[in-house]
């Protein structure tokens, strides 16, 4: 138990780290970019 | 049934601030705001005209798919959090796809029981989907080098419901545009529909990436739960209750918990507990059972 109390401090951290990265290379732009337009393949028009 | 009444209504209330933007629904748009930027913890289509935030898996295979990477930092980052703090409590409380099918199995129908083995082999199916979310937009990609959102495109029964259906009612531009791929479509969400009435949580069970990682986490959550050996009778009244199979007593926090509290319900000996912290209060007391009085 207390393994997994290391791992899911660990898996945290990465988390963080990953947000972070994400980001300082402008990731959100991305996601926003297309999450604000709609995504014809989602809603299956193609 | 005071629990399962309060669960229904987390989960509403999550599914309605999730897509809040009613304006959407009326106008055949989607919301164009700075919530956009994050990701929801569930699987919600970011076409929803109502969509406030983005759809974790729609996200991440946009950034996968797009031409400039290779690797989400960010949706990873964002779903390992969720993942990590709450695993697939996600799924039993704040997805609006879970909540969907959750209404559906409440009709009074005689319910299917799916034969062990079929039902084991057919669970690793959402982890192909989830190599396909992650490595598809990848590695099949058009002359530009970018990848489509193939889950989406392809097999997602939310995008359909929450925002095909929607849109076309209320944009006639889209409505316009309608063709074989939309009825393909239709008949996924058609299929998972009439499954989730006779089947408890089809989608969830068989086919959702999303269940399919944080059910990756569940065993490390910072949420868990937890059955006191001091306390269980082996009764297996737990087990009964569970209606995603899980083998409630040898393994609480299985890969296929939703963290719906069915089982902590039935318990009438008190044995099964939840909370955030659960591993580090056994993790203090090693070996020993914690007995409540």
């Amino acid at each position: 138990m207390k393994r997994n109390v290391l791992f899911s401090a660990a898996v945290l951290a990465i988390a963080a780290a990953f947000i972070a990265i994400g980001i300082w290379i402008g990731e959100p732009s991305d996601v926003f970019s297309k999450a604000t337009m709609i995504c014809m393949e989602c809603i299956g028009i193609g | 049934m005071m629990q399962r009444k309060k669960r229904h209504i987390i989960q509403a209330a999550a599914a309605v601030l999730q897509n809040g933007y009613l304006e959407g629904f009326f106008t055949g748009g989607i919301y164009k705001g700075n919530g956009k930027h994050i990701c929801v913890p569930g699987l919600n289509c970011y076409s929803c005209p109502g969509a406030l935030g983005s759809c974790p898996i729609g996200s991440i295979q946009a950034v996968i798919g797009g031409s400039s990477r290779d690797f989400s930092y960010y949706v990873m980052g964002l779903i390992l959090l969720f993942g990590v703090i709450l695993g697939r409590l996600v799924c039993g409380f704040l997805c609006p796809f879970g909540f969907v099918q959750d209404l559906l199995h409440k009709f009074h129908t005689p319910k299917l029981k799916i034969q062990t083995k079929l039902d084991r082999t057919l669970r690793w199916n959402k982890f192909l989907m989830l190599a396909a979310v992650i490595f598809l937009p990848m590695i099949a990609t058009d002359a530009f080098g970018i990848g489509a959102p193939y889950f989406c495109k392809y097999f997602c029964p939310a995008g359909t419901l929450e925002g095909g259906l929607p849109l076309i009612a209320a944009n006639s531009a889209i409505r316009a545009a309608v063709g074989p791929l939309f009825y393909w479509k239709l008949f996924v969400l058609a299929a998972v529909i009439a499954a989730s009435i006779f089947i408890y949580r089809p989608f969830c069970k068989y086919f959702c990436p999303l269940g399919a990682f944080y059910g990756l986490l569940n065993r490390i959550s910072v949420f868990q739960y937890r059955v006191d050996p001091g306390r269980c009778t082996h009764c297996g009244a737990c087990e009964r209750a569970c209606k995603m199979g899980v083998d409630v007593t040898k393994n609480i926090n299985s890969i296929e918990c939703i963290r719906c509290g069915e089982c902590r319900n039935a318990c009438k000996f008190g044995a099964i507990s939840a909370s955030f912290g659960e591993a580090l209060k056994s993790s203090a007391k090693p070996g020993k059972p914690e007995v409540k009085h």
